[in-house]
């Protein structure tokens, strides 16, 4: 298996506390993509002292609408992604698609960072069969630059 | 992998005093052939006043050299090891360190400047390699709008 990155910077909602998609990897029916990492940081010009709320979940139809992201091979001699993966695009939305499950649901104030690591290999995060795994955030800020980044094998 | 692991410290870097200038703090070339990886990042400004601001750094793959950095010495984590064949600059002061061409970016992330950043790979199979022969850099920008000393260390292996 090929470890690969993916990195959004864009635009959360508009509209206060909507939640987008900001990182959805959708892989093929015989591909499962093992979730290993997932930061959220906030490079808005300015601080802001707000929550966000980060979820990562499966779901069984896409959002609407990302643009297509390569993910970046940690090794550069591995073979590229077999995945299809959009970002959330600038300021423009990006639904979230047909809930499946929740699989982490947390939270940060805007000076922070949030991260996540598997613990082990136990605690990885896989896709299920013709499922995507999604990256969601939600913040108390109309319109704030955030990084949402994820790291996945398949 | 395998071999030797080696450390790059800096305390003599200003981030840019222009708010949102990014400037190269480290970058790590090694020689054609030569495959670098990252282990460890670790960043914090150790400026002299306490500021609420946004630190926003980088670590990218990049094909061309950033102008002009500083030679500095490597570390050996063992010292047994053998000599590192690397070639390390760091910012030097607040003398400007361009962004060289940007291939890949690995990780963009930012941190609040009353806090410190430390990234480590999870795994081996986490760490951030080079292109054979091909820079590694650490790029970092604030919204400070003023020169403030970076505190920054970045381990690797070849």
């Amino acid at each position: 298996m090929a470890q690969y990155t993916v990195q959004v910077n864009a635009t959360s909602n508009s509209t206060i506390n909507t939640e987008d998609t900001w990182i959805e990897i959708f892989p093929p029916a015989n591909v499962s993509v093992i979730l290993k990492r997932v930061r959220v940081s906030f490079p808005h010009t300015t601080v802001s002292d707000v929550p966000a709320r980060i979820r990562v979940t499966r779901s069984s139809a896409a959002g609407a609408t990302g643009t297509a992201f390569t993910p970046v091979r940690r090794r550069p001699a591995a073979p590229a992604s077999v995945s299809t993966v959009n970002i959330k695009n600038g300021t423009a939305a990006f639904t979230v698609g047909t809930l499946v499950e929740i699989m982490l649901d947390s939270a940060v104030n805007s000076r922070g960072i949030f991260e996540w690591v598997a613990r082990d290999e136990d605690d990885y995060i896989l896709s299920g069969v013709n499922q995507r795994l999604n990256v969601l955030v939600r913040v108390n800020l109309a319109s704030m630059v955030l990084n949402t980044e994820c790291d996945f094998d398949e | 992998m395998c071999c030797a692991l080696y450390n790059v410290t800096t305390n003599n870097s200003s981030i840019s005093a222009t708010s949102g200038t990014e400037d190269t703090i480290t970058e790590l070339t090694p020689p054609a052939g030569v495959q670098i990886y990252i282990t460890r990042i670790k960043a914090g400004l150790s400026f002299t006043t306490t500021t609420d601001s946004i630190v926003s750094i980088r670590v990218i793959r990049a094909s061309t050299a950033g102008a002009t950095g500083a030679g500095v010495n490597i570390r050996k984590h063992r010292p047994e090891s053998p000599f590192s064949v690397t070639t390390p600059l760091n910012k030097n002061g607040i003398n400007p360190f361009s962004v060289g061409t940007v291939v890949d970016v690995m990780l963009d992330t930012t941190f609040n400047s009353r806090g410190s950043f430390e990234w480590i790979p999870r795994t081996s199979k986490d760490v951030i390699w080079s292109n054979p022969g091909e820079r590694l850099a650490i790029l970092m920008k604030s919204t400070i709008g003023q020169s403030a000393a970076v505190s920054a260390e970045v381990d690797f292996g070849e």
